[in-house]
């Protein structure tokens, strides 16, 4: 495998979803190639890193979310019947 | 959305399943509209009003193992409309946030220490179609098929995305993660 293969591959390597021929020759290229292998582990340290970005929606504010919620739908309701 | 399309009423099970839904949707709806739209407000409202929607309207949802990725669709397509408002009210189109927010300058990231915060902003910097995918993918977790769904696009088109939103953040998290 060459790197723009790797390359062309990765998301599908990390998904591990590439047959299993096609990943061992991934695996066995990044062995060999520090691009690639920094390339690999860069997108991993991403992918882990991910969900500390994630923003919380308050607990207060989702349960009085619910609540407007349902109360729109139960005066919609209303109104059709 | 048409009238002649919506349920009179809600039965005891339809709001029992909305509930649940939202018990299990809500943050990621949340956290997806609030990067598209990049106001908290905003974004419980976008997400009031798809779960309104998908009250209305669940009988639109033909497959209940769908139902995440129906709603988060319901929710993108909401949070892009409040975009296209915004658009439409503002004289200076070109100051709207649909490629980045404000803070996400680069100087920024560097000067943020804290790892959630220079996730948040490198994130923020993404063109939105990159950003969305991504946050489904990878801070929501979302299976491939699911965000392919959200965007309605195809699942090569959604990793396409995915791919190059990691790649983007690779280079600019370089040594920070």
């Amino acid at each position: 495998m060459e790197c723009d293969e790797l390359e062309a591959q990765l998301t599908d390597f990390l998904e591990g979803s590439l047959p299993a021929e096609v990943e061992a020759a991934a695996i066995e290229h990044v062995a060999t190639c520090a691009r690639c292998e920094a390339v690999l582990t860069g997108t991993q340290a991403v992918i882990a890193a991910a969900p500390e970005g994630r923003v919380e929606l308050p607990e207060s504010e989702r349960a009085e979310l619910l609540q407007r919620i349902l109360s729109v739908v139960d005066d919609s309701g209303e109104r059709h019947r | 959305m048409q009238n002649a399309t919506v349920a009179p009423t809600l039965t005891p099970a339809v709001r029992e399943w909305l509930i649940e839904l939202f018990e299990r949707t809500a943050q990621a709806g949340y956290h997806l509209a609030l990067r598209v739209v990049w106001n908290h407000d905003d974004a419980l409202d976008v997400v009031q009003s798809a779960f309104v929607q998908a009250a209305l309207h669940h009988h639109q949802l033909r497959d209940p193992q769908r139902s995440r990725s129906w709603l988060l669709g319901i929710v993108y397509r909401e949070a892009l409309t409040v975009l296209r408002r915004r658009r439409e009210v503002s004289t200076a189109p070109s100051n709207l946030v649909e490629t980045a927010q404000p803070d996400a300058d680069p100087a920024d990231v560097l000067a943020l220490s804290d790892l959630r915060a220079l996730i948040s902003a490198a994130v923020g910097a993404l063109p939105e179609p990159l950003r969305v995918a991504f946050v489904l993918r990878d801070v929501e977790e979302l299976p491939m098929r699911e965000v392919a769904e959200v965007l309605a696009i195809g699942e090569s088109a959604a990793k396409m995305r995915v791919a190059r939103a990691r790649e983007s953040l690779r280079v600019t998290l370089q040594g920070n993660v």
